[in-house]
């Protein structure tokens, strides 16, 4: 074998390596079982400012592995859940799913709609009682 | 002269054969080097992505009764209060809190220019890098109370949040929440922060 097939050769196993084994941990969380939210809030406030994300009774799940069901089940009354600025998302009494697979039942079981604010300025997305999967 | 050229021939060939020697010792070396390294680098990649602070066989379990209390958290600014929270850790056991918190104060000003501080994290569970076999519960009933993240500014109340792990087990949340104020502010300069959940769950 020559000098450079060898180096070549080397050099696939070193590459190899690296990106079979630098993956494995960072940049997901895997999540094996049910996840399950109950909540009661009242006459609160949330709010979230510069990057912006204000979740109040909900269940995010962002570049996630799970399998298994996922339940929300909330009774909101009387909150603001505001979130300003540049990303600006606020949710509550919901369900978000971004970028990822989930295998199983999702359940969002809301209460009474009253007295309630969601504000989201700017970037903007406003949830209330949903299921949003992206 | 053909003597003597047989003897340079014989010469020369000894020459190749013992260039050849060291031409494949080097090669020997090199790769018997690249292997070693190669080796290293197998066995220490996975410590660099599993490497953990601490290891626990055992249940972890908060419980806590919390009244009329102000807990503040200045320069890095992390401020946890009746909250779990696990970082580079291994688990294998149930985690689970407990808290009821009535009239607190909980606050993480990381008020500094580049913001890497501010987390408030207030009758939570938080877990970030790490892998938990078990069960992760979280019930807090929180009343009248006030949570504030500034800098990075990631406040949390009555939430479980899973940021970079790996969890085999049922994750549950539940909170009650009465007439309380959270808010991340992410009010640094260069703080891409800004996050705040109330009874919520966060998987990312």
């Amino acid at each position: 074998m020559t000098n450079t097939k060898q180096t070549r050769l080397m050099l696939i196993l070193m590459s190899g390596i690296l990106l079979s084994s630098a993956p494995v941990v960072f940049g997901e969380s895997k999540i094996k079982g049910t996840i399950s939210n109950t909540t009661t809030i009242k006459n609160s406030t949330n709010k979230a400012g510069k990057g912006a994300e204000a979740n109040m009774g909900s269940v995010v799940l962002d570049n996630v592995n799970q399998s298994g069901t996922i339940i929300n089940k909330q009774e909101i009354s009387g909150v603001k859940n505001i979130a300003v600025g540049s990303g600006s998302e606020a949710n509550y009494g919901s369900v978000v799913i971004k970028n990822k697979n989930v295998s199983g039942k999702i359940i969002n079981i809301g209460g009474e709609d009253k007295d309630k604010t969601n504000i989201a300025v700017g970037g903007q997305t406003s949830n209330k009682n949903s299921i949003i999967i992206k | 002269m053909n003597q003597k050229l047989s003897m340079n021939v014989q010469q020369s060939t000894k020459e190749v054969s013992m260039q050849q020697q060291s031409t494949t010792l080097t090669k020997g070396v090199t790769m018997k080097t690249v292997l070693t390294f190669a080796t290293a680098l197998m066995f220490l990649s996975p410590v660099v992505g599993f490497a953990a602070d601490s290891t626990i066989s055992g249940t972890v379990n908060n419980t806590t009764r919390i009244t009329g209390t102000q807990n503040k958290a200045g320069g890095k600014g992390e401020a946890n209060l009746g909250s779990v929270k696990i970082d580079d850790s291994n688990i294998s056991g149930r985690v689970s809190n407990n808290a009821t918190i009535i009239g607190g104060r909980n606050e993480a000003k990381g008020g500094s220019l580049f913001g890497s501080g501010g987390e408030a994290n207030m009758g939570s569970v938080k877990i970030e890098d790490s892998r938990v076999t078990g069960h992760i519960s979280n019930r807090a009933t929180i009343r009248n109370s006030r949570n504030i993240a500034g800098g990075k500014g990631e406040a949390n109340m009555g939430t479980v949040t899973v940021d970079d792990a790996n969890v085999s087990g049922h994750i549950h949340n539940n909170a009650t929440i009465t007439g309380v104020t959270n808010e991340a502010s992410g009010g640094s300069l260069f703080g891409s922060g800004g996050e705040a959940n109330v009874g919520s769950v966060k998987v990312d």
